[in-house]
């Protein structure tokens, strides 16, 4: 059986991995952090080092009572807030920072958007704990009002769906705007769709990523 | 062709969408003719560039029932019934392209713009009106805005573009999204009065026509 650091280890090999794969996909700058639940605390990524040259050295873990930086106090936050949540992505991304400074949230135009993100993302109102809190209320996204974007998920594979998706949302809303004629999604089709996706993996991926690594290798 | 070669060339295609950045992750499906009964689909959820020829989907056009372990894409609905409808199609291409998806979000067409475009494509990219996915709706409504073309918009969703191969579907999707882009670049090169256009451009089109709205 592993030990704990071992899975540690794994863990932090995974995140690394994402990091690499935001940068490609052009949805990382210096600054953007990824965290994880870890028992009562969390492990996080440094946000001095961009995520694509992130090595296992760059992570820190941080447990309830430390004192801790604005940052690493969101993401305590964040998990805090969404139990069901095990990972949590903050990135930049273009297309969603061209819309922080427009809107107050940013509709679902396309319905992989709907049933991921939900009806809408919100922008928080400022870059205050709170206000980015209550920009989450009822949704597993939104966008900060400083340009960022935030996912979380149960698994680090879904925060990572969850800013794809925020940013591919923002890039057609941003166009079909100028193109004269962003569509919403209709609010029934879109709850309807959310919910479907919350009920198709709301059994998968129930526990913490310490149990879901633990039992892939049983 | 053999089954066998037929699922590489399904495997292979998805890894060529994927490298040319039509296609991301696990959204978008491939398919092609089989026989007369039966197609070979990209399944779904899994990863392009992790697949294996093994892993793509055998299925009855007309009953969609599928044989292993894999399930099928949920469009297997709307490829079926294409293969159903246009005997001369041999391969069916969804994806989410980044510009068409834009088009998708706007249900506007994308306009013939030029001969070859016509002839590569059949006239202008219709939209097909917004059905939920894998409804019966969203279905009859594909196959109707892609009849006599080889292409259409999904509203807000994607596009969908059929050929007699894998090859010919592949180049229809490069066209389309090449389109695409130019029509969005040259409205926001209208909005703000300048030629080319980058990211900068599209933020101050974008504000622009924010406030005209």
């Amino acid at each position: 059986m592993m030990t704990e650091d071992k899975m540690i280890e794994k863990i932090k090999g995974k995140i690394i991995e994402i990091g690499k794969l935001l940068a490609e996909e052009d949805l990382s700058k210096k600054g953007d952090t990824v965290s994880v639940r870890l028992g009562d605390g969390i492990l996080m990524t440094d946000p001095n080092i961009p995520l694509a040259e992130l090595t296992d050295k760059d992570f820190k873990q941080i447990l309830r009572g430390d004192n801790m930086s604005i940052l690493e106090a969101l993401h305590m936050a964040v998990l805090g807030y969404k139990k069901e949540g095990n990972a949590v992505i903050i990135n930049q991304a273009p297309y969603c920072s061209i819309v922080t400074g427009k809107m107050d949230r940013l509709p679902a135009v396309l319905d992989d958007f709907a049933q991921i993100v939900g009806y809408s993302a919100k922008v928080s109102k400022s870059d205050n704990l709170i206000d980015i809190l209550l920009a989450l209320k009822k949704r597993n996204a939104c966008l900060i009002q400083n340009g960022s974007s935030l996912a979380v998920g149960r698994t680090l594979e879904e925060a990572f769906t969850g800013v794809m998706v925020l940013e591919k949302g923002a890039k057609a809303f941003v166009e079909s705007t100028i193109i004269g004629n962003p569509v919403k999604i209709g609010l029934f089709d879109s709850l309807l769709m959310n919910f479907i996706y919350k009920k198709k993996y709301s059994k998968k991926n129930q526990k913490n990523l310490l149990e879901q690594f633990k039992e892939k290798e049983e | 062709m053999k089954e066998k070669e037929l699922r590489n060339l399904v495997k292979e295609s998805g890894v060529r969408l994927v490298k040319e950045g039509l296609v991301r992750g696990t959204w978008g499906n491939v398919s092609v003719r089989f026989d007369e009964k039966s197609m070979i689909v990209t399944p779904s959820g899994l990863d392009y560039m992790s697949l294996t020829p093994e892993d793509m989907v055998l299925v009855d056009i007309n009953t969609l029932e599928y044989a292993g372990e894999n399930k099928p894409t949920t469009e297997r609905k709307i490829h079926a019934a294409i293969y159903r409808e246009r005997p001369e199609v041999n391969a069916v291409i969804h994806t989410h392209s980044p510009w068409c998806s834009s088009m998708a979000a706007a249900r506007t067409e994308i306009p013939a713009v030029s001969e070859s475009f016509i002839k590569s494509i059949g006239g202008e990219v219709r939209v097909a009106p917004y059905g939920l996915p894998s409804t019966s709706k969203l279905t009859n409504a594909t196959v109707s805005a892609i009849r006599d073309r080889k292409a259409c918009l999904m509203a807000g969703h994607g596009v969908l573009v059929c050929g007699e191969s894998l090859e010919d579907a592949f180049q229809v999707c490069k066209i389309l999204e090449d389109a695409a882009q130019k029509f969005i670049s040259d409205k926001v090169s209208l909005i703000i009065g300048k030629g080319d256009v980058g990211l900068k451009e599209i933020k101050e089109a974008f504000e622009r026509a924010s406030e005209i709205k």
